[in-house]
């Protein structure tokens, strides 16, 4: 079944998933433009997680579909594993299909409530013409065991799971063709807390297992740190900061990252205190603003941010920040310092990042 | 809301009836339209099983009567015929003829409702336009049309109330199935290459069952009654035929002479519309209450 | 030890006279079918919220948090009611009134806060017309007075110009400022307690950081129970947290007290799920299993299933006792 592409690979060969120049626009309602991505570039290596982060509006759940090819970009070029897969037919994209995959945010609506377990699990492997009834049985049963559930789960039906166990359901479902790349969209973000830390840890678990290049999508920076090697920060449809995980959340250069990074709250009493609370709200993606789109929320805004946009300039090796006045807003608070908060049993203090030069896994 | 509350997912029956554990549903009202549908399926099989076409000759004799010597429980029309046996024997003109009709509603109603959701563009707009013209053409002047053309019979009365009463199902079901195709399964299904027939059949289709259910209750009770009123005004079953609409007819001389003419075939009208709304409204209720523990 | 005696010992939520609601005992049950058992959404809560007091009640979905809310506006949803215990504001009882009775106390004395705005708002009515239609319902006041106060209400948090908003539908405006209108409209009559249920969850965080400041600074005064599941929101605007667990608080105390020395093992895991910063990755660690559902029937810590602490003892319930300065209900208390 697999049809290996004989064109020669195109892109950067050092990237599995690939967007460059992403754009893409929707229509609005009285026939204005929505610009929901515009644009981002952006590459994950095999073996590797990046970390999508922004606010509801900026455009990364657009990303994520649109990389799939759920929705049509506009402009530029999606490439996966050395193919380009912008223009592709839904029949020509069966084996790339195959190796990628996705987990939604949202277990309750993301698996049929009148399917069984079993059946669940195995659409695509039917889809793909897997093999035998006994064969998918038998590779069904070895995904429950993979991501933790009793292998009688697969006789009931999702109301008869919690959200946690629905999304290891999910999990499942998108690992069921052992894929090269597994796009995640928010997909703890339906969940308790208690339950958000088993899935993550599942997730990391499994990718260092099977190998597989992940894409997170979440709106929570802590979350994404715990388990992204990069991180991308969107907002308003761009791409505004992007590096190692670890230099994004000890250094942050763009004002929004500072901002976002001070707005997640901490369990630590008084903790609000020391925070950047920026004024308005995100603008609409219809009408932009002009200039730096971050501009008329931004604390630390000048004249020129009003009128010229500023480009996402190189500033460290796999470091990019679009601001002119990078780093001049200063972290509010000392996130490595909840000393007030004990850690949980048996976890060391992470050192602080800041001496950090480059701290990608691999 | 935070808080996990399973809504109790069947509740005993809240009727005092009796029924064995497994028939009991869960809605009272599914219930009664149950009991009240066996009925009606029993007086069908009494009817085959026993009505003979001698018991549905009149007896001119005994014309008009209510009781006395041999008339039976449900007294005698102007012929002398048993109106017992002729509303048993009805059953299978009135029921068979928009039972007919409503699968034809059902089934066309449901490919052009999936027709419409499935597709953009053009064909959905040819669709929409075509369900709304029949739609806005008053219903009974269109079947009397049809019917004025082709002739009366069982036949071209079933097949002209399911050719032209399908639209309004057909409306709701491609508000459902736009509904149904937004969901992030079929999102997914459509992710992982999942042909476009086994996303309708698998995870469509099944999605509407329960509304293609409960429409077509409705519309069975609808076309029950619009049969009867056809063939009360002359245009439906032959007219010896003992349907419940004819009977109708011809009680109407006789009103006040013998008011049972009316009451025995308009008591069978509405014991089947009365049970077949009640099973529409009790499996509506039924796949509500499921969706709400789903949900939760 | 009784409740009250219990209270006593933790010294800030005895019953005093700046007492302004008083929950004790309080369960919540639905009835299960088949079944002679119901299920307590809500198993024996007890707590005292005093004048200008910000207390915090925290848990997971299905814990009974939202429903202690509810049981206290008094809108339990059917099949479920309150059977047990009371519930007391200024010392009369209101678990007990009529509907009519108790629609005056919900827009007048007691403020609501939703996690969805617009449960709490009116579709098709501009946001003046239902701010000024509660103040007159509940003040006595003219029609210009009572726009007034509508207008001062939507200046008091902070909503940039309020004069125009008092002309807009609900759906005009963004999910913040929805939500911020949704709690002027909880303030305008001045109540004695403000509950927010989840008001901040489905917000941005660069939204939700404007509204906790909001309750930080602008409702210092207020008497407020803030309903989350986020250790972090509650930390920033909380004085007391009363932890639940499968309808029942587990553990509570001052802020201070519960996060930087937690005793029951469900409040230890809930803080070291959380993820931070400062944890060297790959860390996280999760509270194994699921909490229970309402088919479940728990007999002694509802948490042991859960807990690696657990030992026999755990099959008869732990009380919630004093614990250095809170309350909790542990046989195996953790810290120290």
């Amino acid at each position: 079944m697999t049809m290996q592409p004989s064109s020669p690979r195109v892109g950067n060969p050092e990237f599995l998933l690939e967007a460059k120049d992403l754009k893409v626009t929707f229509r609005a309602p009285g026939g204005k433009k929505l610009h929901a991505v515009d644009t981002i570039t952006l590459g994950v290596r095999p073996r590797e997680t990046v970390g999508l982060v922004g606010e509801s509006g900026s455009g990364k759940s657009t990303v994520a579909l649109t990389l799939m090819r759920a929705h049509e970009p506009e402009g530029g070029q999606i490439i996966f594993d050395g193919q380009d897969v912008t223009h592709l037919t839904y029949k020509e994209l069966m084996p790339v299909r195959r190796r990628l995959q996705m987990v939604f945010q949202d277990p309750y609506s993301s698996l049929d409530p009148r399917w069984s377990i079993r059946r669940v699990i195995g659409e695509p492997l039917r889809a793909h013409k897997y093999g035998s009834r006994a064969k998918i049985n038998e590779r069904v049963a070895q995904l429950l065991q993979q991501v933790g559930l009793p292998p009688d789960a697969a006789d009931r039906v999702p109301s008869q799971f919690s959200g946690g166990q629905r999304q290891r359901i999910a999990v499942a479902r998108a690992l069921a063709l052992e894929p090269k790349a597994l796009i995640a969209d928010e997909p703890v973000s339906s969940l308790d807390v208690s339950i958000q830390a088993q899935i993550i840890n599942l997730l990391r678990d499994l990718q260092e297992r099977l190998g597989i290049a992940l894409l997170v999508i979440a709106h929570d920076l802590a979350l994404v740190h715990q388990i992204s090697d990069r991180i991308i920060v969107m907002y308003l449809g761009e791409p505004v900061e992007e590096g190692p995980a670890d230099e994004v959340v000890g250094k942050p250069q763009h004002p929004y990252t500072v901002a976002l990074l001070s707005a997640t709250p901490v369990p630590e009493p008084g903790g609000g205190s020391k925070r950047i609370v920026l004024t308005g709200e995100p603008p609409s993606p219809i009408y932009r603003p002009t200039g730096c789109r971050f501009h008329p929320r931004c604390p630390i805004a000048r004249d020129r941010c009003k009128t010229e946009k500023p480009p996402l300039k190189e500033i460290g090796p796999n470091r990019r920040v679009s601001c002119f006045y990078a780093g001049e807003m200063p972290p509010p608070r000392d996130l490595w310092a909840l000393e007030n908060v004990p850690l949980p049993p048996g976890v060391e203090r992470a050192p602080r990042p800041f001496a950090v030069g480059s701290s990608r896994a691999n | 809301m935070s808080t996990t509350v399973t809504t109790p997912a069947a509740k005993p029956p809240a009727l005092g009836l009796r029924l064995p554990k497994k028939l009991a549903t869960g809605s009272t009202q599914l219930d009664i339209g149950i009991v009240l549908l066996t009925l009606v399926v029993l007086a069908l099989v009494m009817q085959e099983l026993f009505v003979t076409s001698a018991m549905l000759d009149g007896n001119l004799s005994k014309r008009l009567r209510w009781s006395g010597d041999g008339v039976g429980i449900l007294g005698t029309d102007q012929l002398g015929r048993d109106l017992f046996y002729r509303v048993l024997a009805g059953f299978p003109w009135s029921l068979g003829i928009s039972g007919v009709a409503v699968v034809m509603v059902a089934t066309i109603g449901t490919f052009v409702g999936l027709i419409g959701a499935w597709y953009t563009g053009w064909v959905r707009t040819v669709v929409l336009l075509g369900v709304s013209a029949i739609i806005a053409m008053p219903f009974l002047v269109l079947a009397l049309v049809v019917i004025a053309l082709i002739g009366r019979g069982f036949w071209p009365l079933s097949l002209t109330m399911g050719g032209i009463a399908w639209p309004a199902i057909s409306r709701v079901i491609y508000a459902e199935s736009r509904g149904l195709l937004t969901r992030e399964y079929v999102l997914a299904a459509r992710l992982f290459g999942v042909s476009q027939w086994s996303i309708l059949f698998g995870h469509v289709l099944p999605g509407l069952r329960p509304t293609i259910l409960v429409m077509a209750a409705f519309y069975f009770a609808t076309l029950l009654i619009i049969e009867s009123a056809l063939s009360f005004l002359g245009l439906g079953a032959p007219l010896n035929a003992p349907s419940w609409g004819n009977m109708l007819s011809d009680s109407r001389q006789y009103l006040v002479n013998a008011p049972w003419m009316m009451f025995v075939p308009a008591g069978a009208i509405c014991a089947s519309v009365i049970g077949l709304n009640l099973v529409g409204d009790g499996v509506a209720e039924l796949s509500r209450r499921r969706a709400r523990a789903v949900e939760v | 030890m009784t409740a009250i005696q219990e209270a006593a010992a933790t010294g800030r939520s005895v019953a005093t006279a700046d007492t302004i609601l008083a929950v004790k005992d309080v369960v919540v049950e639905f009835p299960r079918p088949r079944q002679n058992v119901g299920f307590r959404a809500v198993n024996g809560v007890t707590f005292n919220l005093n004048r200008g007091e910000t207390l915090g009640l925290v848990g997971e979905s299905g814990s009974g948090k939202s429903m202690t809310a509810l049981s206290l506006l008094g809108i339990v949803p059917a099949p479920g009611k309150i059977v047990e215990g009371s519930i007391s504001l200024r010392g009369r009882r209101i678990d007990n009134l009529g509907l009519k009775e108790m629609r005056t106390i919900r827009g007048k004395d007691i403020g609501m806060v939703f996690q969805d705005p617009m449960t709490g708002l009116n579709p098709v009515r501009s946001v003046g017309a239902q701010l000024t239609e509660s103040v007159m319902r509940h003040q006595n006041v003219t029609r210009a007075e009572a726009e007034e106060i509508a207008f001062r209400a939507l200046d008091q948090v902070s909503i940039p110009s309020p004069r125009d908003r008092l002309k807009a539908f609900p759906h005009e405006l963004s999910g913040g400022l929805r939500q911020r209108v949704m709690i002027s409209l909880a303030l305008i009559n001045h109540p004695e307690v403000i509950i927010a249920d989840e008001a901040t969850t489905a917000l941005d965080a660069t939204i939700q950081a404007q509204i906790l400041d909001l309750f930080r600074l602008r409702l210092t005064k207020a008497t407020m129970i803030i309903i989350t599941h986020d250790m972090g929101v509650a930390a920033e605007i909380c004085d007391r947290i009363a932890v639940m667990y499968a309808g029942r608080i587990v553990e509570t105390g001052t802020i201070a007290e519960v996060l930087s020395n937690p005793r029951h093992p469900y409040t230890v895991g809930l803080l070291a799920a959380v993820p931070r910063f400062d944890i060297r990755r790959p860390k996280l660690v999760p509270i194994p299993g699921v909490p229970p559902t309402a088919e479940d029937i728990i007999r002694g810590c509802a948490f042991k299933s859960r807990c690696k602490f657990a030992q026999a003892k755990c099959d008869e319930r732990p009380p919630l006792t004093h614990l250095g300065g809170r309350l909790a209900s542990c046989w195996f208390p953790r810290g120290a």
